[in-house]
């Protein structure tokens, strides 16, 4: 079958991509039903924004900020220590204690890379991780999104005999997770006991490592 | 300050960049009243928001995008070949197609290569602009749109091979 030869002029490319997009509208009426939201918002707005209220609620926030920034001053003056290490375990205990359904089952670090895209790091084999666990040859089942200290991290879950065992990472900041020893450095990682389980925290190739099984 | 306001034209530019990147008019029209609605609960709590067009766009590409990655939706790039990586530089500037080709292949270029053309072509950035906001290999893109024009070029020499000699 002959296919009909087109007598159409071409354009340049940015004109006809304006034109396709341009071909396609939002009907009016529902244009119309937007436009009636935004007016009705704005017109609440508007209204709770009155002079002397609006003074009142300045000095509160004003004051409030204020607070917020002593705090904030403290906060960050104040050194992160053991407690902060006890945080992120107090968190990852949790975590290893729901034990929610895995994002992605695969038995290789590749397929964990490929699966989280979402994160700012890279997640990676750790070398140190069989040092850590009771002897047996773990096995990765997989991982799923997860957070420490309100950083997005990952889960990954390893089958060691016949336990199961968690191992968290997410890049690692000293501000926020305090000093961690670094593998490498000849030194262990640290340890802590939360709920019955055994949490060691170390930073390897620049992530936070976070392993938590039975003690 | 006072709040500016979303006008008619910008809703429909957006209800258009929501079409660009989701292809289906109720999936744009679902996109854009949640970009919309969470432009008014900002203001709502009395935020200011400086553009507020550049705002909802944001936030409907957000969206998609999350809800891109979670079905795994793959736009079906039909014109993909098996040709070895070609470097050769593309100047998109002087790229010129017929309306009913681009009609016809727009829907299945890779929804990346679209949001870029439509940052080039109806906001005014520089591909490099483009790729930069929305954070896509500029490689990658380039060669995609070279595959683009060699498509392109290729279909034209199709058509005037059959059109020869009637």
């Amino acid at each position: 079958m002959s296919r009909e030869r087109s007598t159409e002029p071409q354009a340049p490319l940015a004109e006809a991509i304006r034109r396709e997009v341009g071909r396609h509208r939002l009907d009016d009426a529902r244009v119309e039903q937007l436009l009636r939201q935004q007016q009705q918002v704005l017109a609440a707005a508007a209204a709770t924004r009155t002079p002397t209220r609006a003074l009142g609620l300045r000095c509160a926030v004003s004051l409030v900020a204020l607070i917020l920034i002593g705090l904030l001053g403290w906060w960050l003056l104040r050194p992160p220590g053991v407690d902060v290490s006890r945080q992120i375990a107090l968190e990852v205990v949790e975590n290893h204690l729901k034990l929610k359904p895995l994002d992605v089952h695969t038995d290789t670090i590749a397929g964990i890379q490929s699966y989280f895209t979402q994160l700012d790091f890279s997640p990676v084999a750790s070398a140190a991780l069989p040092d850590q666990l009771a002897p047996g040859a773990p096995r990765l089942l997989g991982g799923r999104y997860c957070s420490i200290k309100g950083d997005t991290a990952a889960q990954l879950r390893f089958q060691n005999g016949a336990q199961t065992v968690t191992l968290y990472q997410v890049g690692y900041r000293a501000s926020s997770f305090g000093a961690v020893p670094e593998l490498g450095d000849a030194t262990a990682p640290k340890v802590l006991f939360v709920k019955g389980l055994q949490v060691s925290i170390w930073v390897e190739k620049d992530l936070l490592m976070v392993l938590v099984q039975k003690n | 300050m006072s709040q500016p306001e979303l006008t008619a034209a910008q809703l429909q530019s957006l209800y258009q960049y929501a079409l660009v990147l989701c292809q289906q008019p109720a999936d744009a029209s679902d996109l854009l009243q949640h970009g919309v609605e969470t432009y008014l609960l900002k203001i709502s709590r009395q935020q200011v928001i400086h553009n507020p067009e550049a705002y909802v766009r944001t936030v409907v590409r957000n969206r998609f995008y999350d809800q891109y990655r979670r079905d795994r939706r793959q736009a079906h790039i039909a014109y993909e070949e098996q040709a070895a990586y070609d470097i050769s530089p593309v100047n998109l500037e002087q790229l010129c197609i017929q309306q009913d080709e681009l009609q016809r292949i727009w829907s299945q270029l890779a929804v990346e290569d679209r949001d870029i053309l439509y940052h080039w072509a109806i906001l005014g950035l520089s591909t490099d602009e483009a790729c930069a906001e929305l954070g896509i290999p500029r490689g990658t893109f380039l060669s995609r749109m070279h595959r683009l024009k060699k498509h392109c070029q290729a279909r034209r020499a199709s058509d005037d091979q059959r059109g020869g000699g009637v």
